[in-house]
């Protein structure tokens, strides 16, 4: 049987799961098929499976599906370098607002692959302190970073040691950001706290 | 500690898993994080192993094409290089496998019921005011598959070992001159003692009423995991009852009379004991018991001596035994040694120390005993103020720290100031230590601190420090050796002549945290 065939009957039965079963029962199928296709090397087929999956998805309004397929179809045309379709699926998952674990890390690998940049500015830095509250401390409002790592290294290099938790802005997607990152060496403690509020007159 | 590792077939990217633990099992948690060359791409936090091995898989699969096999050995040898003796069989079938096993693991549990321990207590010889809990678990067979057999056994051991409360319920009845009876539930906080391992709980009842309240009952249910050091009552000589039931020891206290507007205070000081849990397979039958054992002083350190015996009229197959170890301490010895396959001690972070011990084919009426030599598990306590005027502003932050010390006799107590706003006169830090205890070392050295003795037999010392500038923090750290227990006590402190006046809001906790302790 010739690969088209192959990937038209994976898809009618596909189709077929998802009318008579379920959505989630597709997707098991076609995670068991695409497998065996790419254990075979045959990429481009497993992605034209998963850009069915994500249309389908779309129209059923499936957004956490349609997020999954579209990390799967990003990461597969990265793998046979091709970086203007990865792109093309990159840019609509930004202009769908699509969101999810997966698509994420793909759509990370895809601006680290291709350069691209998603410009994330520090809204405040806050430090933990001696009594183990966060603190705000002074960070220029005009710090830009294309990545969370590249902050990660701003916060390395030039910050003093320290406990930090980070609020950015991702002007991209213009949602806020929150990652807490830690350059000092911890220790594990039993902690026995007391917090009194005293008055004193 | 393991960095980052090469996804294999690949030279720019890389997995680095964080377990929670050093024990393999199918219930290690922890964090898998995924990076290029350029740094990190994702993250995730992980419930399970199931979860660790599929997130591997995931991220593997996102840049090359996800050989089961290879990632099954990838994820083994990443185990070994942690340290962590794992199986790469189990890895690979949590890999292929798209389903959990709880179904077929339910499936296999036909009844479990409560049993009778009144035996187990004579022979295990329970003390007086503790309790051997059990069960009995049916099974339509136990399973000859290894993997299959150790989720049931470590979901049998999960579902029924005994849970440790934040809290203490407690029943209060009591009679209106009217003759009606009134029913009052409250649940009581577990606190803060004077000491490491030290646990309170008070139990009130407050006359809320204009005429005296009589016939009062109060009944509170202290969990078997707790031994009771000292029980009073405040200002009466009242002696209370003790009745064993199947999950607490009830403490019933029969009060006369309660004036309007006074109230009953009961104290409990009580001690965390190991929390055992022992799992016994006798054919097709499971018996889950829960056993609460004693720590003691010893020297400078703790032991804990605990015996099994086997009971029952056949051999046990297997048994496994969990000994849950109270939070503040730390195994240094245990007797056997707990070498894996037999014994193992597990460390996850954040949790606790836990030992596990497994053995086949116990005869009836045989023996094992096991010692544990203890230790605190390095431990910091947090007394923290913040000083408020009359106004409600914060005037200043103010905290005490102890922390212990590696291997020698005495602790460090560390005081230190930040103030919120400018502030001028001389700030006095005023706290006590046990009278034994010497300060051998302050720094800074010049800063004056004033010792006396009180009459309560503690020794009392004084840091007198010029305030720090707005915002900056001044410390004073004093190296004290003592060979008790430090006093998890806060502090009074006074600026200038104005002295604390009232408490708007306490909170105590006691959890482990990552933390930095670089003074």
């Amino acid at each position: 049987m010739s690969s088209g065939a192959i990937v038209q009957d994976i898809i009618k039965e596909a189709k077929n799961i998802i009318v008579n079963q379920s959505v989630d029962e597709g997707l098991k199928y076609i995670e068991s098929k695409t497998l065996d296709l790419e254990k075979k090397e045959k990429y481009l087929e497993s992605i034209i499976v998963w850009q069915f999956f994500a249309e389908t998805m779309e129209k059923l309004e499936e957004e956490d599906f349609q997020s999954y397929a579209f990390s799967k179809v990003i990461t597969r045309y990265l793998y046979i370098e091709n970086i203007e379709k990865a792109k093309e699926f990159y840019d609509k998952a930004l202009k769908q607002k699509l969101d999810s674990f997966h698509l994420n890390t793909a759509k990370t690998i895809f601006e680290r692959r291709s350069k691209g940049s998603t410009k994330r500015e520090i809204i405040q830095i806050r430090k933990r302190d001696i009594f183990g509250d966060f603190v705000t401390i002074l960070a220029s409002p005009n710090l830009q970073f294309n990545t969370v790592s590249e902050i990660r290294k701003y916060i390395e290099n030039q910050l003093p040691e320290g406990t930090f938790q980070v609020e950015m802005f991702n002007l991209k997607t213009n949602t806020s950001e929150d990652s807490e990152i830690s350059t000092e060496k911890l220790d594990e403690y039993e902690v026995i706290s007391i917090t009194e509020e005293v008055r004193i007159e | 500690m393991v960095e980052r590792k090469t996804i294999w077939g690949s030279t720019r990217y890389f997995i680095r898993i964080e377990p929670n633990t050093n024990l393999f099992s199918t219930s290690m948690d922890g964090l898998v994080s995924f990076y290029d060359t350029g740094g990190l791409i994702s993250h995730r936090e992980c419930n399970n192993l199931h979860e660790i091995v599929r997130t591997v898989q995931e991220f593997w699969s996102t840049i090359l094409p996800p050989h089961e096999t290879r990632v099954a050995r990838w994820v083994e040898e990443y185990f070994t290089e942690l340290g962590i003796q794992s199986d790469y069989n189990i890895i690979l079938r949590l890999i292929k496998s798209e389903e959990l096993l709880e179904q077929r693991i339910e499936d296999l549990i036909l009844e479990t019921t409560i049993i009778n321990t009144a035996h187990f207590e004579e022979v295990f010889e329970t003390e007086e005011k503790s309790k051997i809990i059990g069960v009995e678990v049916s099974t339509t067979h136990i399973p000859d598959d290894i993997y299959i057999q150790s989720e049931l056994v470590q979901k049998l051991m999960e579902d029924n070992k005994y849970q440790v409360p934040n809290e203490v319920k407690s029943r209060k009845q009591f009679k209106l001159a009217n003759g009606e009876t009134k029913n009052i539930d409250t649940n009581n906080s577990i606190d803060i003692g004077d000491s490491i391992g030290d646990i309170t709980v008070s139990s009130r009842l407050k006359n809320e009423y204009n005429e005296a309240i009589t016939d009062i009952k109060i009944v509170d249910e202290i969990p078997y995991c707790f031994s009771i050091d000292d029980m009073t009552i405040e200002g009466r000589d009242i002696k209370p009852v003790t009745k064993k039931k199947e999950k607490i020891l009830e403490i019933e206290w029969k009060i006369p009379e309660i004036a309007p507007g006074n109230e009953a205070e009961i104290k409990y000081k009580m001690k965390q004991k190991i929390n055992r849990t022992i799992l016994e397979i006798i054919e097709n039958k499971i018996t889950v018991l829960n056993t609460f054992e004693e720590i003691v002083p010893s020297g400078l350190e703790f032991v804990a001596d605990i015996k099994y015996i086997n009971v029952h009229k056949k051999r046990v197959e297997e048994l496994h035994i969990m000994d849950e170890l109270p939070p503040e301490f730390d195994v240094l010895k245990s007797n056997p040694e707990a070498m894996p396959p037999r014994g193992i001690i597990e460390k996850a972070r954040l949790k606790g120390v836990i030992i596990r011990w497994q053995q086949k084919n116990i005869n009836q009426g045989q023996i094992l005993e096991k010692t544990y030599s203890l230790d605190y598990f390095p431990y910091l306590f947090r007394g923290k103020k913040i000083v408020k005027d009359a106004e409600g502003n914060i005037i200043l932050k103010a905290a005490k720290f102890i922390q212990s010390i590696d291997n020698e006799i005495g602790y460090r107590l560390v005081y230190v100031l930040k103030c919120v706003r400018d502030v001028e006169d001389i700030i006095s830090i005023e706290d006590a230590i046990p009278i034994s205890h010497v300060i051998t070392t302050k720094d800074p050295p010049d800063d004056q601190v004033m010792e006396q003795t009180n009459d309560k037999g503690k020794r009392i010392i004084t840091w007198i420090a010029n305030p720090p500038a707005k915002e900056q923090e001044k410390l004073l750290i004093i190296k004290i050796s003592g060979d008790t227990p430090p006093l998890f006590e806060t502090f009074k402190i006074y600026i200038g002549d104005k002295k604390e006046t009232e408490i708007i809001k306490k909170e105590s906790s006691i959890a482990r945290e990552m933390t930095n302790l670089s003074w």
